[in-house]
């Protein structure tokens, strides 16, 4: 059994422990809720949540067995460290779509993607900084473009222009 | 009017000078709207609505359903080449295509993807013109019990899908189904599992879902990976080369002629049944091609037929849905409720009196979706060079592009902020379950169908009472299903023991 | 590809997508408007008035907003731009536009009656009464018809008021409008109809008619209209007071009242019903928009209600329109929502589910 834990995540033992860790807290607390709604309402997810825990507390002992605490505890330092390359850069990207969205927030939408790919391809990436520039405006005008005039969508202006526009709320 | 001269002249409507320009432009409109992600056909139809009050009924239907048409087609081009889908009908390729672009068959992928789509739609539209006189009886057989059981028996195409490892697969299906009892339950006004946000009211928007899952998470890998999307092939082709690769595309795809009918098939039913959605049609097809292919451990490593099959089905569905709309008024999808308010703008009946008097406009709809498929097909051909080198790109500047592209898109569907972080949750989960082995498409499909499986099981109780699954439709199709399972679980054993029959002669 | 070979095409690609870009814009931009204007109405021309829906695309709401905006643009002189913000059952859009900037640009459409039942019912998430918009007018009122299936075998509500508990009728939500016409026509005329709700839309409803697992269900008479038309289904009652030109066959509710146990009681639910459906469709304004532009809005509103060429496109696309005025549609709305305490708490009660 353990092998095939070992065909598919190889090295991403401690990764998984840590993800079905956390999805069965999630779900455990689904659970809780669930059980405070009527009688119509929480049986679906009753129904959902008895095999879905059972299946999580499985593959929790699997991948438990997989692998041991010495191991998680090094993999996790070094994740933690900066010291493993791929984690890294996912948490770091997740780091800046995070950005991104408290950008669009406060400075509005195309203000917020065109700094945001500036950044990414200039700074992180450490391209041109012609290239950059030229690909962030650029796709930032079209999108533009699209957007607002041939679908008559608006994008989402920012806190700061409808604060000066007089909304009272977001 | 009878059925041959309401097709001669619904055929002829559609070519006409008035009606064609229209067809086309709608064509061509709906082509380059499933390339973006996030915005569907429905989306389409939306944006032409404005401009039929002041058309007549028959050009006014041609750039309706024109645009309509080739949205998945499109949608099919992002999915294989940037991992993108652009609809939720084409998460399905998202099995096969990318794997083919990865081995520097993206063209091929392409042009087999398109090909099926015009097939799929084609027969789904014939199929629409064979079965109209006898649509009333088929449709009205599905209620609640029966979109009951349906919906169980796509779901239980999970254990095909996820059969390497079921139990990941069946924790992302019965998380997928938890996440769609999110919202307002509309029997008791209980808001479950909300935290009490009112974007959470509604529940979780699909579009985004998908797009998160299957785009962001992309991005993600090909941002960590670094290169570009070509992976391994540091060779760009050349355009001859990649012509060449379209028509042979186009040649897999007929000559997989049996596949293409029978997904089509798998689509256009259940298009026919209202609830059920477009993306389930493409997965259910899609898992029906491995399980009938002769060499099923290649799919989702880039098979064209896992290709072909969902592509195939995801435009039949349409088809499917027309039907039982033209047939009731009754829609079958959020896009056929914007056709229905749009033929009524244009004045047209539908029912009875459109299946008895105005014949020609049935079929001026089904010859708009054959050509309009054609047209997008051929102008998808033109598309597939620049989308190929494009892929080329770098990742370090295709990655924030198309997240950018992405997040626009995702706000697009409801003006809401809430639904970028909804897919960038989805695109961190996405990414973890595709590095963790678990299947991403288990989750959606437990997603998509939760709401219908939940809400028909709570009808078909207080209709008919529990004893409601001994009708005769339902029963068939619970002992169908149990049957797939039981067949499922049965090979799941046989190649365990062979598998360890096999590690255990090796040890010896 | 090489760095300054790929930035070279980057440029290319760029310069020419933002050329052609401009040059749409440009020609979408034409202003054909010569006339010079003065006080509210110069303030009015040329801009853009913000039209929020709180429903997607496609639906009734947006149906009308669409074939209302281009003669609101003729009447002042501004742009109309359709801003869909569909959920919580039309609760967001509402929620924006009573934040919106009052400087008269923004407008939006309100589902009048079903916000005034959440607002009986005290339902949360709701930044905003009733009462505090400013309204610029009505689109429609809302006539509600019990629509039942051919198949069904009931032919006028009388024997349906005899059958009782054995008929079923379906509604869509709890608390719905479809929910708490079928509850509240259960209490007025003590129908003990069988009221199964849970459906997802009317059209599922419909199908469900037709299939015979309902005999039928209260509705709107726009959504009713085309399926009567075809021939499918059959109106048996309608709302209201008077019969409605289209409707001289079908009684109306208030006909039915000396039929009941205690005509009062009926008279007095059926009153308090009649003043939700009068609420209907309005369109208003924020709280605190300047008087001068509410009342240049109202004029415009009204001639755009009133002009034969809008009536005519209406009648056609089956959207009736009754037209009631701003200051009507103030007074419409404090009748609602001023109702005896007995019948408020029937009210409560439907929308709730506890009748």
């Amino acid at each position: 059994m353990s092998e095939e834990v070992d065909k598919v995540t190889g090295n991403k033992t401690t990764l998984e422990l840590f993800f079905i860790t956390l999805l069965g807290l999630a779900f455990g607390g689904a659970l809780i809720a669930a059980l405070t709604y009527g009688s119509i309402s929480a049986q679906a997810p009753l129904v959902i949540l008895a095999p879905l825990l059972l299946l999580i507390g499985a593959q929790i002992n699997r991948t438990r067995k997989a692998t041991d605490a010495k191991t998680v505890v090094t993999d996790f330092s070094c994740a933690v460290r900066g010291k493993n390359l791929k984690f890294s850069k996912a948490a770091g990207m997740a780091g800046w779509i995070v950005m991104l969205m408290l950008l669009i927030l406060v400075a509005g939408h195309y203000i917020a993607i065109a700094a945001f790919m500036y950044i990414l391809i200039n700074v992180i990436s450490k391209e041109g900084k012609l290239l950059s520039a030229m690909v962030s405006a650029g796709v930032t005008v079209v999108l533009y473009f699209l957007f607002e005039h041939g679908f008559n969508i608006e994008m989402y202006r920012g806190l700061i222009y409808n604060l000066l526009s007089g909304y009272l709320t977001t | 009017m009878g059925i041959i001269e309401g097709l001669s002249s619904g055929f002829l409507q559609a070519v006409s000078l008035d009606v064609f320009p229209f067809l086309f432009a709608g064509a061509v409109f709906g082509l380059l709207i499933g390339v973006i992600p996030g915005l569907s056909g429905h989306f389409a139809m939306a944006m032409i609505i404005p401009f039929l009050y002041s058309m007549e009924p028959a050009p006014g239907i041609a750039f309706l359903l024109g645009a309509h048409s080739t949205v998945a087609q499109g949608g099919g081009l992002t999915a294989i080449f940037f991992s993108t889908p652009g609809t939720g009908q084409n998460a399905a390729t998202l099995f096969d295509g990318p794997p083919m672009r990865d081995k520097g068959l993206g063209a091929m992928a392409a042009g087999a993807a398109l090909t099926a789509c015009f097939l799929g739609a084609t027969f789904g539209a014939v199929a629409l013109a064979l079965l109209l006189p006898g649509l009333q009886r088929i449709v009205l057989f599905f209620g609640p019990p029966e979109i009951f059981v349906l919906a169980l028996l796509a779901l239980t195409f999970v254990a095909v899908l996820g059969k390497e490892d079921i139990i990941r697969s069946l924790i992302a299906a019965l998380a997928g189904l938890l996440l769609a009892m999110i919202g307002l339950d509309n029997v008791t006004n209980q808001e479950r599992f909300t935290f009490g946000l009112i974007e959470l009211r509604d529940g979780l928007e699909l579009v985004p879902v998908i797009l998160g899952l299957f785009a962001v998470a992309e991005m993600f890998e090909l941002w960590v990976k670094g290169g570009s999307l070509t992976g391994t092939q540091t060779k760009i082709l050349s355009a001859k080369e990649t012509q060449k690769q379209i028509f042979q595309g186009v040649a897999e795809a007929f000559k997989h002629w049996w596949l293409v009918v029978r997904c089509s098939s798998i689509g256009a039913a259940m298009g026919l049944i209202p609830g059920l959605g477009s993306a389930p049609a493409a997965f259910v097809a899609y898992g029906h091609a491995k399980q009938s292919s002769k060499s099923p451990e290649e799919f989702g490593k880039g098979n064209i037929e896992g290709v072909i099959g969902s592509e195939a089905a995801n435009d039949a569905v349409e088809g499917g849905a027309l039907a039982s709309t033209i047939a009731f008024g009754v829609p079958g999808s959020s896009s056929m409720a914007i056709l229905l308010g749009a033929l009524f703008i244009l004045g047209q009946e539908t029912g009875p009196i459109m299946l008895t008097q105005h014949v020609d406009v049935i079929f001026v709809m089904l010859f708009t979706i054959i050509i309009g498929n054609l047209i997008g097909m051929i102008g998808g051909m033109f598309l597939v060079n620049p989308l190929s080198r494009a892929v080329g790109v770098r990742a370090s500047i295709l990655v924030p592009v198309l997240l950018v592209i992405v997040f626009t898109g995702a706000f697009a569907v409801q003006r809401s902020l809430f639904d970028i972080g909804v897919a960038l949750f989805f695109g961190i989960v996405g990414y973890l379950m595709n590095q963790l082995g678990y299947s991403r498409a288990a989750l959606l499909i437990g997603f998509v169908l939760g709401f219908t499986v939940e809400k028909n099981l709570y009808l078909a109780v207080q209709l008919s009472g529990t004893d409601f699954i001994f009708d005769p439709i339902p029963l068939t199709l619970a002992t169908i299903t149990l049957l797939f399972l039981a067949y499922n679980v049965w090979t799941i054993i046989r190649d365990r023991r062979q598998a360890k029959t096999t590690r255990s002669e090796q040890q010896e | 590809m090489g760095r300054t070979r790929l930035t070279g095409r980057v440029a290319a690609i760029c310069l020419m997508s933002a050329l052609t870009m401009f040059c749409l814009a440009a020609c979408e931009r034409a202003d054909t408007n010569k006339e010079p204007k003065t006080g509210v109405a110069a303030f009015y021309d040329g801009r853009h008035i913000r039209w929020i829906i709180p429903y997607s695309p496609g639906g009734g709401y947006d149906e009308y907003a669409r074939l209302i905006s281009p003669y609101l643009e003729k009447y002042t002189g501004a742009r109309v731009d359709i801003y869909n913000m569909p959920g919580a059952g039309g609760l967001r859009g509402t929620n924006e536009l009573i934040g919106a900037p009052k400087t008269g640009l923004t407008i939006g459409s309100l589902n009048g009656s079903a916000m005034v039942v959440n607002e009986l019912a005290g339902m949360r998430g709701a930044d905003y009464k009733i009462s505090e918009f400013v309204f610029l007018g009505r689109i429609v009122s809302d006539t509600r018809v019990l629509v039942v299936s051919l198949d069904s075998g009931y032919e006028t509500f009388e024997e349906i008021w005899q059958a009782g508990e054995e008929v079923k009728i379906g509604a869509t939500g709890l608390g719905g409008s479809t929910y708490v016409d079928a509850v509240i026509a259960n209490v007025a005329f003590d129908l003990q109809l069988n009221v199964i709700h849970g459906f997802d839309s009317s059209s599922v409803l419909r199908q469900a008619m037709l299939r015979g697992d309902i005999i039928g269900s209260w509705g709107s008479w726009g959504s009713a209209q085309d399926a009567v038309d075809e021939g499918r289904h059959k109106i048996v009652l309608q709302s209201g007071v008077e019969r409605m030109a289209d409707l001289a066959d079908v009684p109306t509710a208030f006909e039915m009242v000396e039929k009941t146990a205690d005509p009062e009681y009926t008279r007095a639910i059926l009153t308090a019903w009649e003043s939700l459906h009068a609420v209907g469709r309005p369109v208003a304004v924020p709280p605190g928009t300047p008087p001068d532009r509410v009342q240049f809005l109202r004029e415009a509103f009204a001639k755009a209600l009133h002009d034969p060429e809008l009536l005519a496109k209406a009648q056609a696309s089956g959207r009736p329109i009754s037209y009631a005025s701003g200051e009507e549609m103030t007074k419409l709305v404090i009748n609602a929502t001023q109702l005896p305490d007995d019948i408020k708490q029937a009210f409560i009660g439907a929308v709730k589910g506890e009748l």
